[in-house]
């Protein structure tokens, strides 16, 4: 590909050990430039270790990373200034405002008096914190702080966003308006690499990487993961008549891969694609005389997917 | 209740290098002690002077201060004027001088010696006051059944130099301000720094483009100008509040306490750099001070520790800065006679500032 990288995030064989624990264990991981990417895995899988080992704030054990092909510790400069970071834990001046906690961070990035104000109000209007700028930082609500940490870690319009569960403690409301910035902030072309514990938002990412023990146990689209655990879609039949007689029509369709009773009049179906599926299915049931009382697409949650990989 | 108590020394016990402070502080501190001031109080070393060298009994007095415990005779003059001098340059600490015609004042109808003593070193020019005259009464009785007279018959005059008898707050107001200057900027820097770690400011301090040296010389900015002020402060309430004498510009004082300042700084910061939190913080610089305390001659003067351990004194930055700052407030010395005591000061800013820009890392593991 010419004038633009594949990659915003590249590892290869990244491990951090602390005394005899792998923290994480030689994680090959590629963030593509453009997407939200997002690693979900339980806590202690080694997420955080891994963010911060990507940033440059940990040395790894072994192996390499690349941040848009430079190194974070070789050349931590040219990396600070791509990169925006959000840690777990809030890590701005308690004893600050809104504003000064902003402004000591826009001056260290080097912006200028007027670039500072205009940035500034630019960020508090798009995490909605305007009228907070003379709050004490320490005093803000937990979600506030939040959105300040955002706002802070975008300062330097960063190319590279990274956030360490920026929803951790939040409540779900809030949570849906935090993917909205995200995805506002990737349409306007930042990438972003976020870590989360919780299955539901991981389907707001563009695509997943399931981390488990400090391992990449798999990367994939949310869709993709779901199709994985089955080896396909998955549908739901339940037919008028008796199941035997039905799974000796199914078989002889080529397009089901799988048939599995779940229970005396249940069946579930792997196919390659619900959506043509469920047409064809109807046509050739109906064509052997199989009455239908209900035939759909099983919604497969993350966490079907997490337990059934990752276990 | 039993389970608070419980709860908070299992705590202290996974704390280990906040044990490891509880533990080998009394430990350390008890030892430094006992080596330093446990060899009683050590020779005076002081010189003598007979300025009635006829005379029988100058020689027996000379004799009896030999015998003497609490002094030991350095060097003999032969007069008064060398041997304020040699009080003066620090070669001795005191001297006894025995003035013309001793022998036979005694036996008319009583001698007096002189004792030569500094007065910018006040636990000293006390202790030989007090040995002095104790010396006097045994030496009255020894002599006078030599003669066969009836006694007492010696009497002590006091020669003081940079007296006479300064106030108290004089001679101390050196190690105050050195207690101050060590332990407030210490402290303070250590702290902050220690407190950016512990509350997790630093993760995003050290992903901001600022370099390692920026944070480090940024803070030092700060408290240093803090710090500064506080001296002032101390400064004007000492001058103008109580009057302490001072024999010397106010921009030598200034001059002298700035650099032992930045070396306390310098002192915290390496202190912060081994912390983990600001309890810990703040224990390494407290101690730190006690035997910087204890080693800087405010207690008892360094010369009459135990020999081996004055190295201790001799590490001790206080000790250089209360010494420096007693030759300019007290004795009114010039600033280029101080080299003795400003290299070390310049050595302790050095190696503190170098220490901590070696092992501050930018990292958080």
């Amino acid at each position: 590909m010419v004038g633009r990288l594949m990659f915003a995030v590249r590892t290869r064989g990244l491990t951090k050990r602390f005394k005899g624990l792998v923290a994480v264990d030689s994680l090959d991981l590629e963030v593509e430039t453009g997407e939200i990417f997002g690693l979900l895995g339980p806590n202690g899988a080694g997420k955080t270790t891994t963010i911060r080992m990507i940033c440059g704030l940990l040395l790894p054990s072994k192996g390499h990373i690349r941040i848009y092909d430079h190194d974070p510790f070789k050349e931590a400069e040219k990396v600070k200034r791509i990169l925006g970071y959000m840690p777990q834990k809030f890590s701005l001046y308690d004893d600050l405002t809104v504003w000064e906690n902003l402004d000591f961070y826009g001056s260290v990035y080097g912006l200028s008096k007027s670039e500072r104000e205009r940035r500034i109000e630019e960020l508090l209007d798009f995490v909605e914190l305007k009228g907070f700028e003379h709050h004490l930082a320490g005093k803000l609500s937990g979600g506030m702080k939040q959105r300040l940490s955002l706002a802070s870690a975008l300062l330097h319009s960063p190319k590279l966003l990274i956030l360490d569960e920026p929803t951790a403690g939040v409540d779900p409301p809030l949570r849906r308006s935090f993917w909205s910035f995200f995805r506002k902030l990737n349409n306007e072309g930042v990438t972003l690499l976020v870590t989360t514990h919780y299955m539901d938002e991981a389907e707001n990412c563009d695509r997943l990487g399931l981390m488990n023990k400090g391992r990449l146990v798999a990367v994939n689209s949310p869709r993709g993961l779901k199709r994985k655990l089955h080896g396909g879609d998955l549908i739901e039949l339940v037919p008028k008549s008796g199941l035997d007689e039905v799974i000796h029509v199914l078989e002889g369709l080529s397009f089901v891969f799988k048939v599995e009773k779940v229970n005396e009049e249940r069946l579930h179906l792997v196919v390659e694609d619900a959506e043509t599926a469920i047409p064809a299915l109807f046509t050739a049931l109906e064509r052997a005389g199989v009455e239908v009382r209900s035939l759909s697409q099983v919604n497969v949650n993350l966490e079907d997917v997490f337990i059934g990989l990752a276990g | 209740m039993a389970a608070l108590v419980i709860k908070e020394l299992k705590q202290l016990r996974r704390d280990v290098r906040t044990l490891a402070m509880v533990i080998g502080m009394p430990i350390i501190v008890m030892v430094l002690f006992g080596w330093g001031y446990g060899g009683g109080m050590g020779h005076i070393p002081i010189a003598v002077a007979n300025l009635d060298p006829e005379g029988m009994l100058s020689w027996s007095f000379v004799n009896i201060v030999e015998q003497s415990k609490a002094f030991h005779v350095v060097a003999y003059v032969d007069s008064l004027e060398k041997a304020e001098d040699m009080v003066q340059e620090g070669q001795v600490l005191g001297a006894i001088v025995i003035p013309e015609g001793f022998t036979q004042s005694y036996l008319v109808d009583g001698a007096f010696v002189i004792l030569v003593t500094d007065e910018s070193m006040p636990s000293i020019s006390r202790s030989l006051k007090d040995h002095t005259a104790a010396l006097l009464t045994s030496a009255d009785a020894t002599l006078s059944a030599e003669v066969g007279v009836q006694g007492p018959r010696l009497s002590l005059i006091l020669t003081t130099l940079y007296g006479p008898e300064l106030k108290r707050i004089d001679s101390f107001m050196p190690v105050v301000l050195g207690m101050i200057l060590l332990l407030l900027p210490a402290t303070l820097i250590s702290v902050a720094i220690a407190r950016e770690r512990e509350k997790g400011t630093f993760e995003a301090l050290v992903m901001s483009p600022l370099r390692r040296w920026e944070i480090i010389v940024g803070k030092l900015l700060a408290y240093g100008f803090v710090t500064f002020l506080d001296l002032l402060l101390t400064l004007a309430i000492a001058l103008y509040g109580f009057k302490v004498l001072m024999r010397c510009s106010l921009i030598d004082i200034l001059a002298v306490s700035t650099l032992f300042l930045v070396g306390s700084l310098g002192l915290g910061l390496a202190a912060s750099v081994v912390s983990r939190n600001q309890l810990q913080a703040y224990q390494i610089s407290t101690f730190i001070f006690i035997p910087a305390l204890l080693f800087c001659g405010a207690f008892a003067p360094v010369e009459i520790l135990t020999p081996s351990s004055r190295i201790v004194a001799y590490i001790n930055p206080l000790y250089y800065f209360v010494d420096a700052l007693q030759s300019l407030m007290v004795r009114g010395q010039p600033l280029y006679m101080m080299l003795w005591d400003l290299t070390p000061l310049f050595i302790y800013v050095v190696v503190t500032l170098t220490c901590s820009l070696l092992l501050f890392k930018a990292r958080v593991d």
